[in-house]
C-alpha cells in the first residue's frame, strides 16, 4: 500500500508515530513525516491503525 | 445628542462588538493584587463579556487564562496551581502564563501534541496593588499615568465591588453630580454648614468642555450675593475613569472610580480616594474599611461583602450585600429620620438607584435635563470614539500616551466673571503626587 500525509492538516497528536514508527516520525516542529511511503506485509496493519486514529485526518492510503 | 438606542448599544461590550473592540484597546485594572494569592485558589473574572481565571504563580508572576481546558473543557477553577502555572485535574494537561501547554501527562514520552496547543492567555501588569490587563491583540501601549495608581500606597484607598449595572449608566451616575445633595442628603444633620457648603445644595448650572483626555464638566453655583462662583469640576476620562473633586478643605482628597465593563449589565466598580502628597487620615480609611456606625459610606467596607456567593460565581469575593437580590436593604423607615433614600449608605444609594429595583429600563425611558449636559456631551464623545475606530482603527490620543492621563478634578471659589478653563488649567493638569496647589473651598 502507498501512503501520504497532509502535512498543513497535522496537529502533531502522535498517534501515527505511535501505532506505526517505522512510517510515520514527529519532527521537531512537532508534525508528522512520512519515513516511508510505500508499506508492505505486516507494516500494513500498523499503518491502518495510525490512520484510522489520527484525529486529524492528515495521514491517508493513497488509492490511485 | 445621540439617541437613547444608539447609548444603550455603547452598553455592548462583548467581543466582535465595536464598542468592546473600542474598549480592548485600554489598559484594565481588574483586581486588588490580595485576590490572588502565590500559588493559591484561581480566581474567576468576566471582563467585556470573557470569562477568565487569575492566578498567581508561586514565584509572584500574575496570570490571566481561559476558564476551560483545551482538551475536554474541564474547569481550570479547579486546577492545580503549581510549577510555571495551571494543571487541570481531569487529565493534568499544564498552562502557563502564555497560555502555552506544557505538560500531558497522559500523552506518551515522546508526543510533542502539546506544543500545538494554547489557551486564550492575557498579559498582567501589576502596580501599587493594582492588577491591570489588556484584551487588544495588538502591542500594549504602556500603563495610564493615573495618579491615584502611582501615589503611595498609604496616600490612597482603593476598593472593588460588583455593580448589576451596565457600565455605561454607572459611568453616567457620577457624571451627574446634581444627583448627589438630593439622593445623599441626610435627615439627621445638625452640624452648621459654611455658606460653601450651603451653596452646594443650589441649582449647578453646568458648563461643558471637550478635552483631549474626555470631557470636562463645571458646574457653578452662586456664593453669597453672587459676585462669586462656586465651582466643582468633574472630569470624565477616556475609557472609563471618573475624578471627582475634594468636598471640603478639611476633607480634601481625590475621588473617582473605573468603571471596567464585567458584561453587559454588570460593572466593576474601582473606587479610590487619594491625597497625591500626603498620607489619608487613619480615622478616613477606618471609616472606609469598616464602614461608619453600621453604615456603608463612599467604599463597600469589609462587611459590605457576601460572604455566602460559591467561588465558582465571577468576581465571587467582590459581590457584596446590597443588590437586586437582597432589595439594597432598602429601609422605609430610614427615609423617615436618616436617609433621604433609605438606602443605607453612600455607595449603596447610587448602586441601588443606578441598577434599578428588579431590572434597568431601557434609555428609551429617560427624560433629560439641563442638569444631564455632561452626560449627553460624554455619550457623544465616547460614540464618537467608538464609531471611529470602528470605521477607521483611529484611536484617541489617550490611548497610546499614558501622560494624558495627568488629570485632576478641581473644586474652587472663583470671581463671576472669571474664565474657570483658564483659571483653573494649572489645576486639573497638575499631577505626579504635587500638592493641590490652592485652598479648597
Amino acid at each position: 500500500m502507498r501512503i501520504a500525509v497532509r502535512r498543513e492538516l497535522c496537529k502533531g497528536h502522535g498517534q501515527c508515530e505511535l501505532f506505526a514508527p517505522d512510517v510515520f516520525e514527529i519532527d521537531d516542529d512537532a508534525l508528522v513525516v512520512l519515513k516511508t511511503g510505500t508499506v508492505t506485509g505486516s507494516a500494513e496493519k500498523d499503518a491502518r491503525e495510525a490512520i484510522s486514529h489520527c484525529p486529524e485526518a492528515a495521514i491517508f492510503e493513497e488509492t490511485a | 445628542m445621540i439617541s437613547a438606542q444608539e447609548a444603550d448599544e455603547l452598553t455592548k461590550v462583548g467581543p466582535g462588538t465595536a464598542t468592546g473592540a473600542f474598549l480592548r484597546q485600554f489598559w484594565i485594572p481588574f483586581l486588588p493584587s490580595d485576590a490572588v494569592a502565590p500559588g493559591g485558589e484561581p480566581f474567576p473574572v468576566r471582563l467585556m463579556g470573557e470569562d477568565l481565571l487569575a492566578f498567581r504563580r508561586e514565584d509572584g508572576q500574575v496570570g490571566l487564562v481561559d476558564t476551560a481546558c483545551a482538551h475536554r473543557r474541564a474547569p481550570l477553577l479547579y486546577a492545580r496551581n503549581e510549577g510555571c502555572g495551571l494543571r487541570c485535574v481531569y487529565h493534568g494537561w499544564q498552562f502557563d502564563l502564555a497560555g502555552q501547554c506544557t505538560d500531558m501527562p497522559a500523552e506518551p514520552a515522546t508526543s510533542r501534541f502539546k506544543q500545538h496547543i494554547t489557551i486564550k492567555a492575557y498579559p498582567v501588569r501589576e502596580r501599587n496593588g493594582v492588577l491591570w490587563t489588556f484584551l487588544g491583540a495588538d502591542e500594549p501601549p504602556g500603563l495610564p499615568d493615573l495618579e491615584w495608581n502611582l501615589v503611595p500606597r498609604e496616600n490612597v484607598h482603593v476598593s472593588f465591588r460588583v455593580q448589576e449595572t451596565d457600565w455605561l449608566s454607572a459611568y453616567e451616575g457620577e457624571i451627574d453630580s446634581a444627583h448627589a445633595p438630593i439622593l445623599h442628603g441626610r435627615l439627621d444633620t445638625t452640624s452648621k454648614r459654611s455658606n460653601t457648603m450651603a451653596a452646594r445644595s443650589g441649582r449647578p448650572i453646568f458648563d461643558v468642555v471637550q478635552q483631549d483626555f474626555g470631557v470636562s464638566v463645571g458646574a457653578r453655583r452662586p456664593i453669597g450675593d453672587g459676585g462669586e462662583l462656586y465651582w466643582r469640576v468633574n472630569q470624565f476620562v477616556l475609557p472609563f475613569y471618573t475624578l471627582v473633586p475634594p468636598k471640603s478643605a478639611e476633607w480634601a482628597e481625590l475621588t473617582g472610580h473605573a468603571w471596567v465593563p464585567i458584561d453587559d449589565t454588570h460593572t466593576l466598580c474601582v473606587g479610590f480616594t487619594y491625597l497625591p502628597d500626603r498620607p489619608l487620615k487613619e480615622r478616613m480609611v477606618d471609616i472606609f474599611a469598616n464602614g461608619h456606625k453600621g453604615r456603608e459610606t463612599g467604599h463597600p467596607s469589609r462587611l459590605a461583602y457576601d460572604e455566602t456567593i460559591p467561588h465558582n460565581e465571577p468576581y465571587w469575593r467582590f459581590i457584596s450585600r446590597y443588590r437586586r437580590a437582597t432589595n439594597f436593604q432598602f429601609d422605609y423607615e430610614l427615609q423617615r429620620e436618616t436617609y433621604f433614600s433609605g438606602l443605607p449608605g453612600l455607595w449603596v444609594q447610587d448602586s441601588g438607584t443606578q441598577s434599578g429595583a428588579t431590572f434597568l429600563a431601557p434609555r428609551s425611558h429617560e427624560h433629560l435635563t439641563s442638569s444631564d449636559a455632561g452626560l449627553v456631551v460624554a455619550r457623544q464623545a465616547m460614540r464618537d470614539c467608538v464609531e471611529a475606530y470602528r470605521a477607521s482603527g483611529e484611536l484617541p490620543p489617550i490611548a497610546t500616551r499614558p501622560d494624558l492621563y495627568h488629570v485632576r478634578s478641581v473644586a474652587a471659589v472663583l470671581k463671576s466673571d472669571e474664565s474657570w478653563t483658564e483659571a483653573l488649567e494649572g489645576f486639573i493638569r497638575r499631577s505626579g503626587g504635587a500638592p493641590l496647589g490652592y485652598e479648597v473651598p
